[in-house]
């Protein structure tokens, strides 16, 4: 149990600029969807 | 229906099923059956997994919740990306690292025993009722419109996925996914260009789109706080993404679909894939939904789009009552026409203006009309359904396509039903063998373990072929199984974050409060205290919280609590 909570712990969690982009486009489709509906309301 | 589209639909289905069961034969051993060989690429797990999360529901209910409420819903998605994005950078490199079958087999890893078998409990509970009613769904909406025994219908669906899924397993449903995929878009495509076919000549697509905006149907955001308000922004971005990580992140159904992956590279590239064109596909299908608005603006279309309930009325007493109110739409529905062309001819703002004033006016007699029905029906009938929006897209396909696309749209529906009921079954089966049966009964050959899999996917598909025909003894079952799926989520989603993040916190502390959380939950959906989705919110950080004050104020700080 120590060891494998010991493997848990050293987990490292990388960050990579795929993730970056995916944050991005969500908040373009958001900006998007706004200017969309502000033309079109 | 013609014959040229009984033939296209049953080559599709006929074809699904060979190509699956022949793509896939020949599974030695149980880690291929269960893992498909590990070898998926990124485009693959890609389509498998949005093929998972779109049931043959979501093609018939979204348009028609497009054409009554607008384009809103895409709101409730803008928290799956995030949760993507989590799923990698957390979910995706333990369990890759673990090498596990399952993602409550990590639990026994991080906790113990009890907490693995729990969770997969709870998940069997709830996606073995879910995997009945995506069968029934579609089933119940097409009997109802082509007259086709319903029961006969559940058993033809359950039947073709049992096929190619206990045949050829993880393999078999992701090979499949792939070709769904391709007749589940081409399909809603041509429908697409059909229905601005269908227009009259002056109106455009973006004549179409001002027509819709005109209607409220383009409200795409709502960044108000108001908590009943479904879809708003905000429940969007905070549910969302917590819905969205529990059903990615801890649903063996999608947790499957990414561990058949060939490295771990491939299978973030995969959930990447999916966080990137959820948004725009759901969006499409919301359009096609607010388009076949703006078709029925210069159309005529009937006051309640469900056939069985209005055959109820018009069997009744209320049968003179309904044919009044239908004869008013049908010559409101020529004034709206007129203003419609009128509106879309016009340069001058005021004029647009004053005409928009008259359509809205008119509309919202079109709606008091629509309400007027939903009264007289549950009069008539106080058991039957008054909600028509899953009715409206397939009403649409019935009456307007061309022969051959009615058979490929009624592909594309019944291809998505079994996309999702494939998964379904697939991680029933998996999470069987592997947490309770395995897991209880060591030892034995791996030949054993894979027949042992294909034994428990078929009982699975058995067993969700019963509940699609019971299901229409029970109402509303689909928003029941979509709250019994928020009651359990939160939950399990907590147990998963105090797993990965949590390291302080021990097995006996995170199972009693499990318990605790669930019951607590429980009582808050009886008492009715807030909107279902906000449950998997609450849920979650209720566990991790009790959890953390169950640890810090018992205890032996090896194990856990001293109870």
């Amino acid at each position: 149990m120590e060891e494998q909570e010991t493997t848990v712990s050293k987990q490292k969690f990388v960050w990579t600029q795929k993730f970056t982009l995916v944050l991005i486009v969500n908040a373009i489709y958001v900006v998007l969807f706004y200017l969309l509906m502000k033309h079109f309301v | 229906m013609q014959q040229i589209d009984w033939f296209i639909l049953i080559g599709t289905l006929l074809f699904i099923v060979l190509y699956g069961t022949y793509k896939s034969r020949g599974s030695k051993n149980v880690t291929q059956y269960l893992k498909g060989g590990s070898d998926s690429r990124w485009w693959t797990i890609g389509l498998s997994v949005m093929a998972t999360q779109a049931s043959a529901i979501t093609f018939l209910s979204t348009p028609g919740q497009a054409f009554h409420s607008g384009m809103g819903f895409v709101q409730f998605y803008f928290g799956l990306p995030i949760a993507m994005v989590i799923i990698c950078l957390v979910f995706i490199p333990i369990y890759h690292r673990l090498k596990v079958f399952t993602a409550y087999e990590y639990l026994e890893t991080r906790f113990d025993l009890k907490t693995r078998t729990l969770t997969a409990i709870l998940f069997l509970i709830q996606r073995g009722l879910a995997a009945g009613i995506t069968i029934f769904a579609p089933a119940i909406i097409l009997s109802a419109v082509l007259g086709w025994n319903l029961v006969m219908l559940n058993i033809i669906i359950g039947v073709l996925v049992i096929i190619y899924t206990v045949s050829g397993g993880t393999k078999a449903v992701s090979v499949t996914q792939k070709q769904q995929m391709a007749i589940i878009f081409g399909g809603m495509f041509v429908a697409f260009l059909l229905i601005l076919n269908y227009l009259p000549l002056d109106i455009t697509f973006t004549k179409a789109l001002e027509i819709a905006g005109a209607s409220g149907k383009m409200e795409i955001l709502d960044f108000s706080f108001d908590f009943n308000n479904k879809y708003t922004f905000w429940s969007g971005i905070i549910g969302g993404t917590f819905l969205a990580l529990s059903y990615f992140g801890t649903d063996q159904s999608q947790v499957q679909r990414y561990l058949s992956g060939k490295s771990m590279k491939e299978m973030q590239m995969g959930l990447i894939f999916n966080g990137l064109l959820k948004i725009p596909m759901q969006f499409f299908i919301l359009l096609v939904g607010v388009m076949v608005f703006v078709f029925y603006q210069f159309n005529s279309s009937p006051l309640h789009f469900n056939p069985s309930a209005v055959n109820d009325v018009l069997n009744s007493p209320y049968a003179a009552q309904y044919q009044d109110l239908q004869d008013k739409k049908n010559t409101l529905e020529i004034a709206i026409k007129e203003q419609q062309l009128n509106y879309a001819v016009l340069d001058n703002q005021g004029q647009k203006q004053t005409v928009l004033l008259d359509i809205k006016a008119l509309q919202s007699q079109e709606d008091q009309l629509r309400i007027s029905s939903k009264e007289l029906i549950k009069k008539a009938n106080p058991k039957a359904e008054t909600n028509d929006k899953d009715y409206v897209f397939i009403h649409f396909i019935l009456n307007n396509l061309p022969r051959g696309l009615i058979g490929l749209l009624l592909a594309v529906i019944l291809s998505a039903a079994m996309s999702s009921t494939a998964s379904e079954l697939n991680a029933l089966g998996s999470t069987t063998t592997i947490d309770l049966y395995r897991r209880n009964n060591q030892g034995r050959s791996d030949k054993h373990y894979l027949m042992a899999s294909k034994g428990f996917t078929m009982l699975w598909g058995i067993i969700a072929i019963g509940v699609a025909c019971v299901a229409n003894l029970f109402e509303n079952l689909i928003e029941l199984v979509n709250i019994i799926g928020s009651i359990f989520y939160g939950n399990v989603l907590g147990i998963f974050l105090l797993a990965f993040f949590f390291t302080y916190v021990k097995s006996r502390a995170v199972f009693i409060a499990a318990i605790i959380t669930q019951g607590i939950i429980v009582y808050i959906w009886w008492i009715d205290l807030m909107p279902y989705l906000w449950l998997n919110v609450v849920g979650a950080t209720l566990v991790i919280a009790i959890a953390f004050i169950l640890q810090v104020v018992s205890l032996d700080k090896n194990n856990g609590l001293e109870v």
